[in-house]
């Protein structure tokens, strides 16, 4: 799958932090490092203005409000869909992906 | 069902904070959930740990100065739980939270919401693009996130957050390209009529003028009287167009930041079965109390700009007044004590809503975004227009809740927080009623999403250990 | 049109009484629906979308043949809304699926299966299938599904746009939208009915009743006894997903826009549309259980709503004798029956037909 359209924007922002501890984490494959107490849709902004594209009209979209309202942040975390990018704090080896358009039931072992 | 309480405290910002902390020191066992990691809610993110350095030359003494209240608060006996994602309550004051994945359930006589406001939905053609963001975003952004728009933004809509996001940034030596003022002429001269009332609250007028002077004096752009606001862009935002003084100005843009006032997250409330009234002069729904914030369900109090915008000092003293209340009722304080403190409470609160009437003239929100043309997205999640929302109209539909069905509006992940207003005020529009007659969604748990695992465990085994 | 004076009254705009004024207004009569407003107790708004066969009439023959005849004439039918209306209803008579946790549960379900079968000549088809043969149509089912009833007849419609057709169909043909009147009282003279209430009174010379939980109390007025209790369902609605589920089944479906539907409970607790936790968590376990890949998926609404209940669970279709001209509907498939309401119904109500299957849903049944 390619990101390239969506994250072939710049940077929207920029951290003035005075925190010096980083965290490394992978956004769409990348290895990023952030400011320790970032979260994943600030993250996403210090790359790109797009988080991911919408399930009705496959539209791009990103981080709206960043308290948790408004749902435009969503990205896939470690696996799973539509996390809430605002209200979850990026953790060192953390996998964030671009989302495109509707979730996957994902297959999980059955043992049944 | 779930543990039982004394006292449930939800929300973490001004007013739940002074609640939790007052009763606490009257040796009664107060539980206050929160969403988010630290205490301070969105006014005073990040207060106690602030990662800017200078916070208070560069936020303003304001934000600094409610480290104390975050302070007080976590040196007092309040159980503190962040991170808690309150997914329902109920008129029996039964209380649904999910935390680290797992789900609590807890039930008390005295609930306190506190749970404060949002940004009022500003929809424009082009307000869902990249890149278009909510003022308060960008502030949450310095203040939690120590993060800077890396370009220059244009600043569009109205209201003191406005101001001073853009003072915050020419403290910080960022350019701003253009504020673009969407205030009315006639609300300047509506909201002098406010303005000997007002006075009392002059210090914080004072501080507005110092922000206008100082982004004057900062050489940026300022469009007065904006309409016809239009975002530009494709994939992304590129740009913004609108018309201010009978002209037409085109402006290149990557980041547009927006805001239009806040309006109370009543989202609790209404699962709680409080009733609500409309707000004329804020254009926006409240929740009724009475004047020791108790709301229409018994044992349910409702403090803070998540019950009625009026700011944070407003919230502080309605989380003292509300403590009290609740401090009566569970006898730690008689009639007479309960009078003599609250009472002064009182005459201050009165005397700081007299500011809040001059505020709410003047930045009432603009009918182009009350009332949006046809082409503009009203419900973002469901990508539903406002000419599907008129056409509904006309065809007889009385409500939000028939126009849900009809058209999918507010059926999506943000549950119709950005598109109710919008919603209902276009059926106002069309049918010439008033808003108020028209209603508002009704609303049902979870309020915020947990998977069918999470909801389907119930009660984690685990016990909150906090 | 200024009047207020109609040839039809339909009393209710939800999916009932929306069909039977849409079959009405079809054939050019003047035709009023008299609706609450936005925060009536609407059954429309919170079902399930199945336009469902098996099962329907097992002890109840004609029932069975009625259900039967109203999914055969879907097709036809949401072929008329999207010419007339542009909407389409997304109808998928796929067939569909009844799944059983337990080999007793199947057994009982196969029992009834067969007793259907035997009401209706053989023209009811099911077959039964292990979990081996459930996963062939379903890759996704757990192993803990003992297996399921598959019947062809069964498919699924997305009922809000069928409401929004109806509404737009019935104004298209004529029928004037008449919402926020809450009726007062319907009274009966000189071969006219009167309805009042806080607006201007509303003539007729026929009325129909499909008012759902108020039809008991409207019905009284001219004479019709509809005996209805409320029956609660609560449903719960995920995030959109990518098309996974071919099938609808009785207790999750995939929406035409990608959320799941989770259902199939049922409460009388009385005029409450609340939802409480213990049913939710009942919902989201067994649908984990029945589909363990939806154990990460997001529920993000729910819902309860009030079922039409009549004493014995089928339709009554009821004229008055008292007061000729006035008839009764009440149901709780209203779904499933649409097509036969817009009609057979309607043409029932008409043609003042006594045909075979209504004089079978005569509420003097109830009073045997």
């Amino acid at each position: 799958m390619s990101y390239q359209i969506l994250v072939a924007v710049d940077s929207m922002f920029k951290s003035i932090s005075e925190c010096s501890e980083l965290v490394e984490f992978s956004l769409n494959g990348k290895l990023v490092q952030v400011p320790k107490g970032t979260n994943v849709a600030a993250a996403v902004l210090l790359e790109s203005a797009v988080c991911r594209t919408t399930v009705v009209s496959n539209t791009a979209r990103g981080p709206f409000c960043m308290m948790g309202v408004c749902f435009d942040c969503l990205v896939s975390i470690d696996g799973l869909a539509n996390q809430q990018g605002c209200q979850t704090l990026v953790e060192p080896g953390m996998e964030v992906i671009v989302q495109r358009g509707a979730v996957e039931a994902e297959r999980v072992d059955d043992y049944g | 069902m779930g543990e039982k309480c004394p006292v449930v405290v939800v929300g973490a910002g001004p007013a739940g904070l002074t609640a939790a902390t007052l009763i606490s020191q009257y040796d009664v066992d107060v539980t206050l959930l929160d969403d988010q990691l630290s205490p301070g809610g969105q006014i005073y993110r990040q207060v106690s740990d602030s990662k800017i350095a200078n916070p208070e030359t560069v936020l303003g003494a304001d934000y600094t100065g409610g480290k104390a209240l975050v302070d007080r608060f976590l040196e007092s006996s309040a159980r503190y739980v962040p991170g808690a994602s309150v997914w329902g309550v109920n008129r029996k004051r039964e209380v649904s939270y999910l935390r680290n994945d797992a789900s609590f359930f807890l039930q008390t006589d005295h609930l306190i919401l506190s749970v404060g406001c949002q940004e009022r939905p500003m929809p424009f053609p082009g307000w869902q693009l990249p890149g278009v963001l909510t003022a308060g975003a960008a502030q949450i952004m310095l203040k939690s996130q120590a993060m800077a728009p890396e370009k220059a933004p244009i600043l569009v809509g109205s209201g003191p957050l406005l101001l001073l996001l853009a003072w915050q940034y020419l403290n910080l030596g960022l350019k701003v390209k253009a504020i673009v003022e969407t205030t009315q002429t006639q609300h300047y001269f509506h909201a002098l009529k406010h303005l000997p009332g007002a006075i009392v609250g002059r210090q914080q007028l004072v501080k507005g003028l110092k922000f206008l002077k100082d982004i004057r004096a900062a050489g940026i752009a300022v469009y007065k009287g904006a309409s016809e606001i239009r975002a530009l862009g494709d994939q992304v935002l590129e740009g913004i167009c609108f018309s201010s003084r009978g002209k037409q100005h085109t402006l290149n843009a990557e980041l547009v930041f927006i805001h239009q006032g806040v309006t109370p997250q009543l989202q609790l409330p209404k699962l709680a079965e409080c009733e609500l009234e409309y707000l004329v002069s804020q254009k926006c729904w409240s929740a009724k109390t009475d004047q020791f914030c108790e709301s229409t369900v018994e044992g349910v109090h409702l403090i803070g700009d998540g019950q009625q915008i009026n700011g944070a000092e407003v919230a502080e003293i309605s989380g003292q007044i509300c403590a009290l209340n609740v401090l009566k009722k569970l006898k730690r304080i008689d009639q007479e004590d309960f009078d003599r403190l609250s009472k002064p409470l009182l005459v201050k609160k009165k005397r700081q809503l007299k500011l809040r009437q001059f505020l709410d003239a003047l930045y009432t929100p603009s009918d182009i975004f009350i009332t949006p043309s046809d082409e503009t997205m009203v419900c973002r999640c469901e990508e539903v227009s406002a000419a599907t929302i008129r056409e509904i109209a006309r065809g007889g539909c009385q409500g939000p809740n028939q126009a849900k069905s009809f058209s999918r509006c507010g059926m999506g992940h943000c549950q119709g927080r950005f598109c109710e207003a919008t919603v209902s005020a276009l059926i106002a529009k069309e049918q010439d009623r008033s808003v108020a007659d028209i209603g508002f969604y009704r609303v049902r748990p979870p309020i915020r999403p947990l998977t069918l695992g999470q909801l389907g465990r119930g009660q984690s085994d685990d016990r909150e250990t906090n | 049109m200024a009047s207020n004076t109609f040839d039809y009254a339909v009393v209710g705009g939800g999916l009932v009484g929306s069909c039977i004024a849409y079959g009405l207004s079809k054939d050019s009569q003047s035709v009023a629906i008299v609706d609450e407003g936005d925060r009536a107790f609407r059954a429309s708004r919170g079902n399930f979308g199945l336009v469902w066969v098996q099962g329907k009439g097992w002890d109840y023959p004609a029932y069975a043949r009625w259900t039967r005849q109203a999914a055969g004439l879907w097709p036809s039918f949401a072929l008329e809304l999207l010419e007339s209306t542009g909407v389409d209803v997304d109808l998928r008579q796929t067939g569909g699926l009844v799944m059983s946790l337990d080999d007793a549960e199947l057994e009982a379900d196969h029992r009834k299966m067969e007793q259907l079968s035997s009401h209706t000549n053989g023209e009811f088809q099911y077959r039964m299938l292990s979990n081996s043969l459930l996963k062939q149509k379903i890759p996704e089912i757990s192993s803990q599904v003992a297996g399921a009833v598959f019947c062809p007849h069964d498919g699924h419609v997305n009922p809000l746009r069928l409401f929004r057709a109806l509404h737009q169909g019935m104004q298209q043909n004529g029928a004037e939208y008449l919402p926020s009147r809450h009726i007062n009282s319907i009274e009966y003279c000189h071969g006219e009915f009167q309805i009042k209430g806080d607006f201007d009174e509303i003539r007729a010379s026929k009325i129909v009743l499909c008012a759902g939980l108020q039809n008991s109390k409207l019905g009284e007025m001219v004479g019709i006894e509809i005996p209805v209790v409320a029956n609660r369902g609560q449903l719960l609605i995920t995030e959109k997903l990518k098309h996974f589920l071919d099938y609808p089944t009785l207790h999750v479906r995939q929406t035409t826009e990608g959320g799941l539907q989770i259902g199939d409970s049922a409460e009388d607790v009385g005029l409450d549309d609340g939802t409480t936790n213990n049913v939710m968590a009942m919902l989201a376990a067994r649908a984990t259980k029945m589909f363990p890949v939806l154990e990460s998926i997001k529920v993000i609404r729910a819902w309860g709503a009030l079922r039409v209940m009549t004493p014995d669970g089928k339709p009554v279709y009821q004229a008055s004798t008292s007061c000729p001209g006035a008839y009764g509907v009440a149901c709780h498939s209203g779904v499933t029956l649409a097509a036969a309401h817009a009609e057979k119904i309607s043409q029932w109500i008409l043609a003042g037909e006594h045909g075979d299957v209504i004089s079978n849903f005569s509420s003097s049944r109830f009073n045997v």
